[in-house]
């Protein structure tokens, strides 16, 4: 749906740096260098920027439901 | 007891202490990760949402977001006069009211949260809390309390904490004498400590800060490398989210350990001895 704020297992805060990934990658950097630069090192929390599927847009389409 | 600071940035503190029991190395690193108190959103009052997001799951994200604390000005809600009311000595408002008026999807993102005090406020301005898509609104207030990371993890003043054993690893060169063993110990150790230089083994000087202590080395070697630890002295790892800084934690910490002596020997003065137990 949309990026969690902290890691699952870990509790690192992750959220803010899902954009900045996305963008380092955009630019051609490989996910290594990426998550070195966003300083994550943990396995946990890449697999939580890695395994994320941002469906949130697709979602914004239809009308909530009140 | 030594101390030796091997790194420090905004994020993590590496140190090496000396002279120091495991038990009390122990008592520091629970402190740390379950007894700081540390604030966060604990309620949540939801006027308008036009996301896509649930309330709950507005309220769930809202209350993960790391506060930076200050902790000379405000009483946990269970040690306040107002007896866990909600006073401006026990609870900070937040409030966030974000409008969508440009014809695309908006992000609502941390820094849009106004704080009622301007030292607790979240350590990012840019974590996303919400997506609005156009004509959309959000309205929401939100209070914040000092709470303990034992109650709720989203009062956690660390995101990681730990400690290892400081490695020491006793060889002999000249007892391993194949260049094929001397080839697969240098290849075996997973984070490259050995090194062959001129068909000699050797071990990197400042091998103690990588070395997992997985002991590949001595199992490759049928023992003739040994890994041992050295007792009293173990390597801290403390990485935050920016929500204390370490001096103000670690002093923390040692208040609070400080505390639960005092009242352990007072309850042990208090308790009456009723018969002899032999
Ligand atoms: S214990 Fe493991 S990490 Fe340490 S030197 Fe031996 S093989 Fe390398
Ligand atoms: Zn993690
Ligand atoms: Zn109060």
């Amino acid at each position: 749906m949309i990026i969690p704020i902290r890691c699952f297992s870990c509790g690192k805060l992750i959220a803010h740096v899902y954009q900045p990934y996305l963008d380092l990658l955009e630019k051609g950097e490989s996910s290594e260098i990426a998550f070195e630069k966003l300083g994550i090192d943990r396995f946990c929390c890449k697999r939580m920027i890695v395994a994320h599927v941002d469906l949130i847009d697709d979602l914004l389409k239809f009308p909530r439901l009140q | 007891m030594n101390l030796e600071v091997l790194e420090k940035n905004e994020q993590k503190l590496i140190f090496v202490i000396e002279d120091i029991t495991i038990e009390m190395a122990n008592a520091i690193r629970r402190i740390i990760l379950t007894e700081i108190p540390v604030f966060a959103i604990e309620e949540v009052i939801i006027l308008k949402n036009d996301s896509p997001l649930y309330d709950e799951i507005v309220a769930h994200r809202l209350g993960m977001i790391p506060l930076k604390t200050n902790l000379e000005n405000y009483n946990l809600p269970r040690d306040c006069d107002c007896g866990g009311f909600g006073c401006p000595l026990c609870q900070v408002s937040l409030t966030c009211e974000v409008n969508n008026d440009t014809n695309k999807p908006l992000v609502v993102y941390s820094g849009d949260l106004n704080s009622n005090d301007p030292n607790i406020v979240p350590t990012h301005d840019k974590i996303p809390i919400l997506k609005i898509d156009k004509d959309s609104k959000i309205i929401i207030e939100c209070y914040a309390i000092l709470g303990l990371a034992k109650d709720h993890v989203k009062f956690s003043a660390v995101s990681n904490c730990f400690y290892r054993y400081y490695p020491v690893i006793i060889f002999n060169e000249d007892d391993i004498k194949d260049k094929e063993e001397k080839e697969l110990i240098s290849k075996m150790c997973p984070v490259n400590l050995f090194e062959l230089v001129n068909n000699k083994l050797e071990l990197k000087e400042d091998y103690w800060k990588t070395c997992t202590l997985c002991k590949a080395c001595e199992q490759n070697s049928n023992g003739k490398i040994k890994v041992t630890t050295q007792k009293g002295k173990y390597i801290f790892f403390i990485e935050t989210d920016g929500v204390l800084p370490f001096e103000v934690l670690i002093k923390k910490t040692f208040e609070l350990f400080n505390e639960k002596i005092d009242e352990f020997i007072t309850k042990l003065e208090e308790i009456e001895i009723l018969s002899k137990i032999y």
